[in-house]
């Protein structure tokens, strides 16, 4: 805070005169009663105050020659109080001199007025908001803005003040210095505890104040763009102030891609390393809490993926922003035809590079969700498909086939999957082509999931035999050698043979791994009961859509379901299906007929044509 | 000897002369100039931790000197109370004195 005093000269001069007159007019009372004397005390002590104390003091500021033109003292242009203060005082042709009483934080100097908040947007603009800030400035800096934003005529009086130099240097440093702290902070322990967060939390509040004063503005004055601030700012600072303005998601993401393209230009030939959230991270975070920004971004960055999904400190954030962006809940379905084969040549080309996978290891888990809500329209190669060719198809099925967590996923998004294509099987109203139809596409997801799972499973199977058989190989191969170095014949053949002895002792008490044939027959059991279990789902559907429709009279025996303990499930619930419909009329068992059996040979005809993609 | 003359009207009257010397150096702290200089003093004027403690100083004086007037306006009050009692003594005495003068 300041060390120094302002005055008005003219009315100075008048508290002086108003002392000596006072002084004075306490000097003619006098009472020489004993029982005046206490008062007597008071009246000395008056006069003491002002003889002794207050009049040599405003005579010590007319001795400086203030008066006459004279500035006692000069202020520190870096020193964003004092600089404040001087202009503040300057505007009014007060004068300045240095205070002896020691210095207050706090801005109980000066409270905001319209005049006052344009002195602080001057000396921001000036050496002082470029000069580094103490604490102690940042927390008075934060305090006037404050006072600023919650008074719309101190932010018509501030913002032309305000230079866009002095947006830049004010919001730079303030970034270096939440960047350095953040970095300081994650090198330590690689983590960030609440001290260290209340490092840069008063700078998170001017900048939370600097966004309010523009948002403010610019309801105010729709015509000014905000924007224009943000290109002299580096892209960290710019992504700071950005989090608290309120762009619309189209703005937001223009911005965004700006930003974040200068920031891995900048990050080629960094000037310092830092570690934790960059600007991308900080955009993205926004991004995503602005209802459509993240699929406006993505589609706007269609041209260079890699401002998704490879530039954020975090990689992760990339991937959320990659299924937040082409979730159906936001992108139409024209944009996710243009996206999506986009995007997954993209991730396929980088899932071979491995300094790429290095930096984003779930990428294959980022593809599944990417192609989760377009399953069919991905994989299937029929007119209503996104024209992936097979080679494309083949390369992200093995992709996610690959990785056990990423298939994972998809199948925990098998639900979601069927609901965005089962809808029209429960709705009473649908006709039978609509319903035949959406079995179709339900069939269709739930084979080629159930194909990638086999495929997946008989995969590990393979995998797991062939380094069973690698080991007993080389053991076999080092008890030949070893049997190769003893001379008598009985003992070497005893040795050559304990590698087979222990192995069909291994596989006498179960431990040998599961044999291909074995998971290739367990899955399609697997196969058959899925089957089963969504050819059951859709009949119950359609039952209850079409007793909600009258066609099924109220008291019907419901549809069976499949039992899952038999030891052939498909056949089993075959002839249970078949026994049900001979209660029904006839033109619904019929009906009802032709939707289990579209979805049994739908889905075995397009896990027959996903099986040969994948080479199951 | 009649109520005023004697020796206790002497004292009462002298009591009665220093409590209107109180109020008068009363009347005069509280219109001394000196209870307004504050208002010279506020943050139109000039501004610092200086002058933020040189107006806490007049305002503090403005209220010690108002306590001061207070105070002897109280002992006036009190001198004027103790000359009435002289005199209701004196009154109370005289008729006494009266009273036995005649039934002797």
């Amino acid at each position: 805070m300041s060390g120094y005093l302002g005055y008005d000269p003219d009315r100075l001069t008048m508290l002086r005169e108003a002392m000596t007159r006072a002084e004075a007019d306490l000097a003619s009372i006098r009472c020489t009663d004993v029982d005046a004397t206490s008062a007597m005390q008071t009246v000395r002590g008056a006069r003491s105050t002002m003889n002794d104390i207050w009049l040599p003091f405003t005579n010590s500021l007319f001795q400086c020659r203030a008066m006459d033109g004279y500035s006692p003292t000069s202020i520190d242009p870096g020193d964003l109080i004092n600089s404040w203060l001087g202009l503040t005082a300057t505007r009014r042709g007060w004068r300045l001199a240095t205070d002896p009483l020691p210095a207050v934080a706090g801005p109980a100097l000066e409270p905001m007025t319209i005049e006052a908040a344009r002195a602080l947007g001057e000396a921001l603009s000036g050496p002082a908001g470029r000069e580094p800030m103490t604490g102690d400035e940042v927390a008075w800096l934060q305090g006037r803005l404050v006072e600023v934003a919650n008074h719309p005529e101190l932010v018509a009086a501030f913002l032309p003040a305000f230079t866009t130099v002095g947006w830049a240097n004010v919001c730079n440093q303030f970034g270096e210095i939440r960047q350095h702290a953040i970095t300081e902070a994650l090198l330590y322990d690689r983590s960030i505890n609440a001290d260290e967060h209340g490092q840069w939390a008063g700078i998170d509040a001017v900048f939370a104040s600097l966004g309010r004063i523009l948002n403010d503005n610019q309801r105010v004055h729709p015509s000014s763009d905000r924007a224009v601030l943000l290109k002299d700012m580096t892209p960290y600072a710019a992504a700071l102030l950005v989090q608290q303005l309120d762009f619309d998601a189209d703005t937001l993401a223009d911005v965004a891609r700006e930003l974040i393209e200068r920031e891995r230009l900048s990050l080629y030939y960094p000037e310092e390393t830092n570690t934790g959230p960059r600007a991308a991270d900080l955009l993205m975070t926004t991004m995503l809490a602005t209802p459509t920004a993240a699929t406006t971004y993505v589609i706007k960055t269609l041209d260079d993926p890699a401002l998704v999904l490879a530039v954020a400190f975090d990689p992760a954030l990339g991937n959320t922003m990659l299924a937040a962006g082409t979730d159906p809940a936001s992108m139409a379905p024209e944009q996710a035809e243009q996206a999506i084969p986009v995007l997954i040549d993209w991730v396929l080309n980088e899932s071979t590079s491995t300094p790429y996978l290095v930096y984003n290891p779930f990428l294959a888990i980022a593809a599944a969700d990417l192609i989760a809500p377009y399953l069919l329209p991905v994989l299937r190669p029929d007119a209503a498909g996104f024209g992936m060719s097979a080679q494309q198809r083949e390369a992200i099925e093995n992709l996610l086939i690959a990785n056990n967590a990423a298939l994972d996923h998809l199948l925990a998004a098998r639900e979601r999957i069927a609901a965005t294509v089962s809808s029209a099987i429960s709705d009473p109203d649908a006709s039978f082509a609509a319903r035949k139809d959406a079995v179709h596409d339900l069939a269709g997801v739930l084979a080629i999931v159930d194909t990638m799972a086999r495929a997946a499973d008989i995969r590990d199977a393979e995998r797991v035999v062939a380094e069973y058989e690698l080991a007993w190989s080389i053991i076999g191969m080092g008890a030949d050698a070893a049997s190769s170095l003893i001379e008598t014949p009985a003992v070497a053949g005893a040795v050559g043979s304990a590698g087979a002895i222990l192995r069909a002792f291994t596989e006498s008490i179960g431990l040998e791994p599961t044999s291909v044939a074995e998971v290739r027959a367990s899955s399609l059991n697997h196969f058959d009961v899925a089957t089963s279990l969504a050819g059951a789902s859709v009949v119950c559907a359609v039952f209850d859509a079409m007793t909600a429709a009258g066609r099924i009279a109220p008291g019907t025996a419901p549809p069976p379901l499949p039992d899952l303990d038999a030891a052939h499930v498909g056949a089993t619930y075959a002839h249970d299906f078949n026994e049900w419909l001979d209660d029904l009329e006839p033109d619904v068992a019929k009906e009802l007929d032709a939707i289990k059996q579209t979805i049994a040979s739908d889905h075995e005809a397009e896990t027959d044509a996903n099986g040969e993609l994948i080479g199951l | 000897m009649p109520p005023g003359t004697g020796p206790s009207a002497g004292a009462a009257d002298q009591l009665r002369q220093r409590a209107t010397q109180l109020r008068m150096t009363a009347s005069k702290i509280e219109t001394t100039p000196a209870l307004e200089v504050y208002r010279r003093a506020g943050d139109d004027v000039w501004r610092g931790p200086t002058p933020t403690r040189c107006l806490d100083d007049l305002v503090r004086m403005r209220a010690d000197l108002l306590r001061a007037a207070d105070d002897l306006r109280d002992t006036a009050r009190l001198l004027d109370q103790r000359a009435d009692q002289i005199e209701a003594h004196a009154r109370v005495k005289t008729a006494t004195l009266g009273a036995g003068a005649g039934a002797g």
